[in-house]
């Protein structure tokens, strides 16, 4: 909860310090209506939508390949005698002292 | 000598840099990508993670240098550009993102068809973004993206003939300074038949490059006049030939398999190609109208801006040189591997 929650805060001050400006982009110096790009809105929301896309099967690509390596280092664990050993560092590290006693 | 003119020296410096150290991780990832099937290309591809792994994207500090510079220095010129020719660096960047993550998905990866898709987006990527970050620069050559806020055409402005060029021409001579970087790193490894794999495609690319060269030179001279003039005259045309004599140095030299100074005849090559583009428009910012002078921002700004370069280039170039020396010496990948082969003590698959 904290990790989700931590990451709120942080956009929510950035909303607040964003908002918080209007109408300036630059306070004092610059107005947003004169810093705003002459591009149509239709080009931005297309190269945002790439983006977004692009990030999102990055993210995809990469929550799943943790999950693979967290099989792949699981299976390995498993015929590794004692607790004391020291077992390949990653995430399934905590649970295999709980499988062990079972 | 005005502090614009220095400043405008420096970031072009920092092209060339972005063109050599870029430019050898691109070529690279087009190696990668053309070294054939899952078990023809898997030692070219050991190769290749084994010298890219270490100095894995450090040289995207060049790019970063040359936006800051740019947006600092000569803002004028960075609004004009994005904002005419938002879609090719757009394109660039998405190309440079994926290749990242292609490339560091892959090395994980131990599924043969994951690992032939991350190999495909890896490769892919290599040559997508140098070839629309160049042609972004064609289509400053060519005159092509005028001042203000969106004022240039959002597609000719980096489609065009000489934008073509520019984006081939960076992808080949990205392909040849990596083949020269390869051929070093397989004599440091020991393998002499991948020193013979990556000798013959620095031969191969070598030879693309004077074609594209060549042709590339025709092109310019019907399609931006005053590029070509600045090319074929002057410190332009001295650079040319400096690129002309090191990149067939380098052949000499990789073919009679003397590879010391390979690298610095391949980097004095890539490098001088760009300094001939930035003296053939020497001293316009965006040919024909906006001058170094012109496009400068604050005097102030300007001797701050290059107050802040010295110091970065006092922090940044020892830790660079450190880097690069381990690298070359071998000793940061050597690291590398006692760390996999300890993580992958008993892989599930070969």
């Amino acid at each position: 909860v904290a990790g989700v929650v931590s990451v709120l805060a942080v956009e929510a001050g950035w909303i607040t310090a964003e908002v918080g400006r209007q109408p300036w982009i630059v306070w004092g110096q610059m107005m947003v209506a004169d810093a705003v790009t002459d591009i149509g809105a239709g080009p931005i929301w297309a190269s945002f939508s790439v983006l977004v896309v692009v990030y999102a099967l990055i993210a995809w690509g990469f929550v799943a390949l943790l999950l693979r390596m967290r099989l792949r280092w699981r299976r390995q664990d498993t015929p590794l005698p004692g607790p004391g050993d020291d077992g390949p560092p990653g995430p399934d590290r905590a649970p295999q002292p709980a499988e062990a006693r079972r | 000598v005005t502090a614009a003119d220095v400043v405008a020296a420096v970031l072009l410096l920092a092209i060339a840099a972005y063109a050599c150290g870029g430019g050898a991780d691109y070529g690279a990832g087009f190696w990668d990508l053309t070294a054939g099937d899952e078990d023809r290309g898997a030692r070219p591809r050991a190769l290749v993670d084994h010298a890219m792994a270490p100095v894995w994207e450090v040289n995207n500090v060049w790019l970063v240098f040359v936006l800051i510079l740019t947006w600092t220095g000569f803002p004028r010129v960075f609004e004009a550009v994005l904002s005419t020719a938002w879609a090719a660096v757009v394109l660039g960047g998405v190309g440079l993102v994926l290749r990242g993550a292609g490339f560091a998905l892959r090395k994980p990866t131990r599924d043969r068809v994951r690992r032939r898709r991350y190999t495909v987006i890896f490769g892919v990527s290599s040559i997508v973004a140098p070839f629309f970050f160049a042609a972004v620069l064609g289509g400053v050559a060519s005159g092509r993206i005028p001042v203000g806020n969106r004022q240039g055409h959002p597609v000719t402005s980096w489609l065009n003939p000489t934008s073509v060029v520019f984006g081939v021409l960076a992808v080949t001579a990205s392909a040849f300074i990596a083949a020269v970087f390869l051929t070093s790193d397989a004599r440091r490894d020991g393998s002499s038949d991948l020193e013979a794999w990556a000798g013959r495609r620095t031969v191969l690319a070598a030879t693309a490059l004077a074609v594209v060269a060549v042709v590339g030179l025709v092109v310019v001279r019907f399609d931006a006049r005053p590029l070509f003039d600045g090319l074929v005259s002057g410190w332009g045309l001295a650079f040319v030939l400096v690129a002309v004599v090191a990149t067939a140095a380098t052949v000499w030299l990789v073919r009679r398999r003397t590879l010391r100074g390979t690298r610095l005849t391949a980097i004095l090559a890539v490098a001088s190609v760009v300094l001939a583009w930035g003296a053939a428009q020497w001293p316009y910012l965006l040919p024909p109208t906006l001058t170094i002078d012109a496009g400068a921002g604050d005097p102030d700004t300007l001797r701050w801006l290059l107050i802040v370069t010295g110091i970065a280039v006092v922090l940044v170039a020892p830790a660079l040189a450190l880097l690069y020396r381990l690298d070359l010496g071998d000793r940061l990948a050597a690291d590398q591997d006692a760390d996999l082969s300890a993580e992958h003590a008993t892989p599930e698959a070969p």
